[in-house]
């Protein structure tokens, strides 16, 4: 048994070696190419998630978000919520936020929206908003009369650019109104403007606690939400069960449970696109290697025929071509890791532009060995199946093909 | 010694059945160089399959060595081919990929033999069979009579039994084929290798102890 698997072996690597080297080189390119658009396509789509996911936490909801309890409408007892909080093992820090409707207008431009007050010194600490302002600055402690707008509040002037209602091409240092649904109108200049690339953020305003509680005329111990981030190396997944042991009344969900099904469902369309990119490029490469062995076999039926009459057994015969596929796929297949790497080494200094920012490809290497050995099986049957269909003729009718 | 009885072959050929022989009995002696002829489809080449277990009677027997070949499987006829029977066939059939030294030592390899005394052994019959210095060469590299000869060399190459041959100068000049059949009698003559060979050349019979015709699937008296 060993000796005719070594045997297999030594004709392989003797018809490897000594064939046509073109034909050697051009399969190991096709399968490598296969096997680097089974990983790198689906590793832009992750990216894309990652990246989606990483704005919407730095920028949208954290790690954890609290919400009212049901049926109400704010967070009461806001101060005591965030002492609480803020004492939890694993909690970095609670920003409050305070969202209050309104009407923004400028220069005719008229956008209802929530304008949200936030304690800028928390604020800091658990979003990034203040590290992606495109013009002017980010809040400061106590800031009044001063908001800073998301890139789609502020909109363009150029009316071909729009394609979302905003107020029309605001600049920093403008003037802008802001017509409350309790009847307050403030005047606001506007401090800065700022693109996280992140849809639900970029549509955002934001001004201080302090302009908040002059807007409600009061001081204000309530929040819309509280945004937790979690401290660095703890899963947000167990803070929020710490949060809830140390009493904490108030909706506690992870940002992931917070997006909801829609976007589990959505990353799971995407997994489904990735599976049939899969597929497609594993149906690839089974038909280009069945078609290689179909080829030499069929060159070498009655080389085959009569390596069987002198007593070569079928099964040497046959590994000697499941031998030669099963290398060329291990050379694609290495030649495919190269190309990915560099393609993932390029687009990771050179990320993809897209409209919700930039992509980098993302590898995970479990995918990688996974497709690795999903490639290399179907390899293993694309080449045996054709080995096999010539090796098992008669003698006689091989030898005279 | 092969010894076949009443051997039988009938081929369907759509709805037509061809009786390629018809009760062939004969026996063969160690150390004989048996020439088989006869006209086109005599039954020479279905004969010698049958002999060299690359086919299976209809019905008869042939008992090789006292060996009932009758009862061996597939696999125990590979295994009698490949350690008892050697093949010399009209199309050299050398794997093109290997060196002459490499095809003449494939055999060997199957079966597992000892490296060191198999190479010894593949070196000897290169050296006997005048390819000593081409021990390198692809069969690219090789003339149509030089590669009969390596066929030659692999098929003797492991000492076996009885060496069939199918009119294997049947793709060569005349001066290649008195080379081979020298080889043929040189190698009978030195190794006492039995030899079954198929040939429709009158001038290739000089060469046989033996001949057995046929003619319509029959030896002929």
């Amino acid at each position: 048994m060993l000796a005719g698997i070594r045997v297999s072996l030594f004709l392989a690597l003797r018809a490897l070696r000594r064939g046509n080297l073109g034909s050697l080189l051009l399969t190991v390119v096709i399968v490598g190419m296969v096997f680097t658009n089974m990983i790198f396509m689906p590793s832009i789509i992750t990216g894309a998630i990652k990246n989606y996911e990483q704005q919407t936490i730095e920028t949208y909801t954290s790690d954890i978000i609290i919400q009212p309890k049901e049926d109400a409408v704010f967070i009461d007892d806001l101060q005591a919520l965030l002492d609480k909080v803020n004492r939890v093992p694993g909690v970095w820090r609670a920003s409050p936020h305070y969202a209050a409707g309104a009407s923004l207008q400028y220069r005719g431009n008229v956008l209802p929206m929530a304008v949200i007050g936030v304690i800028p010194r928390d604020e800091r600490l658990v979003t990034t908003v203040h590290s992606h302002m495109i013009a002017g600055n980010y809040l400061g402690d106590g800031d009044t009369g001063e908001i800073v707008i998301g890139k789609y509040v502020a909109g363009e002037r150029d009316v071909s650019d729009v394609f979302l209602p905003s107020l029309g091409g605001v600049r920093v240092g403008d003037t802008i109104s802001a017509a409350y649904t309790n009847g307050v109108v403030r005047e606001y200049r506007v401090k800065g403007i700022f693109q996280t690339y992140s849809f639900n953020t970029d549509a955002m305003a934001f001004t201080t606690w302090e302009e908040m509680e002059l807007v409600a005329g009061e001081s204000l111990d309530q929040a819309s939400v509280v945004l937790v981030k979690t401290s660095p190396g703890y899963d947000e997944a167990a803070v929020k069960k710490t949060l809830l042991r140390y009493g904490v009344q108030e909706k506690v969900q992870t940002w992931l449970e917070f997006l909801g099904t829609a976007y589990t469902d959505a990353v799971e369309s995407y997994a489904i696109l990735n599976s049939i990119t899969t597929v497609v490029s594993l149906v690839i490469a089974a038909v280009v290697l069945f078609v290689v062995i179909m080829i030499k076999t069929l060159n070498s039926r009655r080389q085959i025929g009569i390596l069987l009459a002198i007593g070569i057994r079928r099964d040497i015969i046959i590994n000697s071509y499941l031998f030669q596929v099963l290398i060329l796929a291990s050379l694609g297949i290495v030649f495919g890791i190269l190309v990915v790497l560099g393609l993932t080494a390029y687009f990771t200094a050179y990320p993809i532009e897209f409209p919700e920012g930039s992509v980098s490809p993302y590898l995970v290497p479990a995918e990688i060995g996974t497709n690795a050995l999903y490639l290399f099986f179907t390899s293993a049957l694309a080449g045996f199946i054709p080995a096999w269909r010539i090796a098992r003729k008669d003698i006689l009718e091989s030898m005279r093909a | 010694m092969i010894e076949a009885a009443d051997l039988v072959r009938t081929y369907t050929m759509g709805k037509v059945q061809v009786h390629a022989l018809r009760g062939v009995s004969l026996r063969i002696e160690r150390g004989e160089f048996v020439g088989v002829t006869g006209p086109s489809g005599s039954g020479k080449s279905t004969l010698l399959h049958l002999l060299g277990l690359l086919d299976r009677p209809t019905s008869g027997a042939i008992a090789i060595d006292r060996v009932d070949t009758g009862s061996l499987t597939d696999e125990q006829r590979a295994l009698f081919r490949l350690t008892r029977l050697g093949y010399v066939f009209q199309e050299y059939a050398l794997v093109p990929e290997l060196t002459v030294f490499e095809n003449v030592m494939l055999p060997f390899m199957v079966r597992n033999d000892p490296p060191a005394a198999s190479e010894e052994k593949v070196h000897e019959i290169l050296r006997i069979i005048g390819l000593a210095e081409r021990t390198g060469h692809l069969q690219s590299e090789l003339s149509g009579g030089e590669q009969q000869r390596v066929a030659v060399a692999r098929a003797v190459a492991g000492k076996p039994s009885i060496l069939f041959a199918d009119e294997p100068c049947a793709n060569l000049d005349s001066e290649n084929s008195r080379i081979i059949l020298d080889l043929f009698a040189e190698i009978n003559r030195e190794m006492d290798q039995t030899i079954v060979m198929v040939s429709h050349e009158e001038w290739h019979t000089r060469y046989f102890d033996r001949i057995i015709a046929l003619r319509d699937g029959k030896l002929v008296e």
